[in-house]
């Protein structure tokens, strides 16, 4: 036994999960190997310090916490429910045709990848990636959050055009990039919807598309990177080479096929949002007909077209206006992020439309919401100063600042208050 | 409670929400290990670990492998942990806005605060079996049942996670 064949072990050793045989090779091994039997120590050192580590942490009885807290939550819901009634009915806003709501989905659709693009730090190519950058076709499943609960969508890139279906709410979107148009597909309720989507949204898009190819470039070139082999592993039911990359700010695996060296799964942490993107396959042949932009049939087209080439703050406030007003009965969200734009989906499109809302009315709030959503993921993603202090801020406050921003490229501010009006601050000490 | 996890997700589910108190006991001790570590302070790890475990309750139903409640309990708890954060440091800057540029110098920290420190800052896959190990106190066999993975795969992790351990230990 060497060295190596013996370290292996030493964990199987220690947890006295070895066979009569390989123990005795590691005993033997043990006796005669200074540097081995130092390994071995530090290891039941460290095993050692975990388990103080545990003693320490302690026991701990949160039972009745727990069930005390469960049940005054669920006295709130049944108290809120009640009052959901009345409220819904005054204040009811969207939903009578339900082809509108197409327009919502595609909005959270739209901004929970464009999370990706908030990455931190210039990404340069390298060589090394030539093959990907050239591959023409690229699929994927990309999850956001949690790989059991996370938000799960499947993309298929040909070309310029990115067809993501989201089978969780039912909807595909297929995007032109050249044409900066995209057709977004509701398959429960057989809608459809053109969007125009030049600028920003498009070109959001292609990074994520390119983020296959950054991943892996990254790890080449970052200099602070530590890269570490994993070694083979059956990886999404293929067998793939790992590399795990560390650096300051996100830990990055890519599981690659050990022929191609391309990579099958990655997995980032940035910040602290996982995504992961897996059973990734190049140059597949895949058929045009999945990016066709022409409206399947059995579809019925909405006849208005969005427009998500133009936002303002305006559709941000149309955003703030539906989470307080809307969807909260009277109060602002705890948090105002990408997970919080996710999680509030599945109400977005249960509001009912009232009866004397038109339904370009009703288009007009959906697509400002959509809007409104990019108008916070420019801003969040352009390194500006903003703040969201809504937590405990009642709708209709008009002295409470809600949320808060720095105009790009001015000295002053813009503070959004409780009842939604808007007012210039010339410093950010003036603002909570 | 010899059962796994899937049993009381699925009892939960079918109309018995008392025997999420098994699913409480089995998994606070780890809960409030793994937040100790990110957030460094027990009273705030207690606090988190409580809701997570609260936030659980409500979403069972939206579980969807019950087989993997361990993984997204930890998923739960790196979100609340992370709120918490974001609320403390929203509520720092408008407290003592200068407080933030300013780097205060870093306390000493105890060894074990620095531990748990760098056990929450495993990579999931290695902090969860240490998790399980030292403070859920199972052994290797029953954490390759739980996560569905050979022994050797479980051995291996640990062997991974010590010397990730060890080297960020050393950097401190």
């Amino acid at each position: 036994m060497n060295c190596q064949q013996c370290r292996d072990l030493l964990v199987e050793y220690s947890e006295e999960l070895l066979e009569a045989p390989n123990k005795k090779k590691v005993d033997d091994h043990l006796d005669a190997c200074p540097d081995c039997r130092t390994e071995l120590q530090q290891l039941v050192d460290m095993q050692n310090s975990l388990r103080e580590n545990g003693r320490v942490v302690g026991r701990i009885d949160l039972q009745d916490r727990v069930f005390n807290q469960i049940l005054r939550e669920q006295q709130n819901r049944i108290n809120s429910a009640h009052m959901a009634g009345p409220i819904s009915i005054i204040r009811s806003l969207f939903m009578k045709n339900p082809l509108l709501k197409i327009a919502a989905v595609a909005a959270t659709v739209v901004i929970v990848v464009l999370g990706l693009t908030f990455i931190p730090g210039n990404i340069t190519f390298a060589q090394v990636v030539e093959p990907l950058l050239n591959a023409r076709t690229v699929v994927f499943d990309l999850i956001v959050g949690d790989e059991v609960e996370g938000f799960a969508a499947r993309d298929f890139v040909i070309g310029s055009k990115l067809r993501r279906d989201v089978p969780s709410l039912n909807n595909i979107l297929i995007m032109d990039l050249d044409a900066s148009r995209m057709l977004v597909l509701d398959t429960s309720g057989k809608g459809a919807l053109y969007i125009k989507i030049e600028g920003f949204l498009a070109e959001g898009q292609r990074d994520v598309i390119n983020l296959v190819r950054n991943a892996v470039s990254f790890a080449m070139n970052d200099p602070d990177a530590v890269i570490e082999e994993f070694g083979r592993k059956t990886v999404d039911g293929r067998e793939a080479v790992g590399f795990h990359i560390s650096d300051p700010t996100s830990e990055t695996t890519i599981w690659a096929d050990p022929d191609t060296a391309l990579p099958v799964r990655i997995e980032l942490a940035l910040g602290d949002t996982p995504y992961i993107l897996k059973n990734i396959q190049f140059d597949v042949p895949l058929d045009e007909s999945l990016v066709s932009m022409e409206v399947p049939p059995g579809y019925t087209l909405v006849e208005q077209q969005g427009d998500w080439s133009e936002f303002s703050e305006d559709d941000f406030i149309v955003v703030l206006r539906i989470f307080a007003e809307y969807l909260l009965s009277g109060s602002y969200p705890e948090t105002l992020g990408l997970e919080d734009v996710m999680g509030i989906q599945p109400q977005l499109a249960r509001i009912p439309q009232p009866a004397d809302m038109s339904d370009e009315e009703a288009m007009d709030i959906i697509m400002s919401y959509g809007k409104g959503i990019l108008f916070f993921a420019q801003l969040a993603g352009s390194g500006a100063d903003w703040r969201y202090t809504g937590r405990g801020v009642q709708f209709g406050e008009a002295d409470k600042v809600v949320f808060w921003y720095h105009v790009p490229g001015s000295s002053s501010y813009r503070a959004i208050y409780g009842d939604l009006h808007v007012e210039d601050v010339s410093s950010p000490d003036l603002l909570p | 409670m010899t059962e796994n996890d899937k049993y009381y997700v699925t009892r939960c589910l079918d109309g018995h929400p008392d025997d999420f108190r098994y699913l409480v006991e089995r998994y606070q001790s780890i809960l409030l290990a793994n937040l100790s570590g990110q957030l460094g302070d027990r009273d705030r790890a207690e606090e988190a670990a409580q809701e997570t475990l609260v936030r659980a309750y409500f979403r069972m139903n939206r579980l969807k492998k019950p087989n993997s409640f361990f993984s997204w309990l930890l998923g739960i708890a790196n979100r609340v942990a992370k709120e918490q954060r974001r609320k403390e440091r929203a509520w720092l800057r408008r407290e003592s806005p200068s407080s933030l540029s300013e780097e205060a110098p870093a306390a000493k920290e105890s060894p074990h605060a620095e531990l748990q420190k760098a056990v929450s800052a495993l990579p999931e896959r290695y902090r969860q079996v240490i998790l399980l190990r030292y403070y859920g106190e199972r052994s290797c066999r029953q954490i390759a049942e739980q996560l569905e993975m050979p022994l050797g795969t479980v051995t291996k992790s640990l062997s991974r996670a010590y010397a990730m351990l060890r080297q960020s230990l050393q950097q401190e």
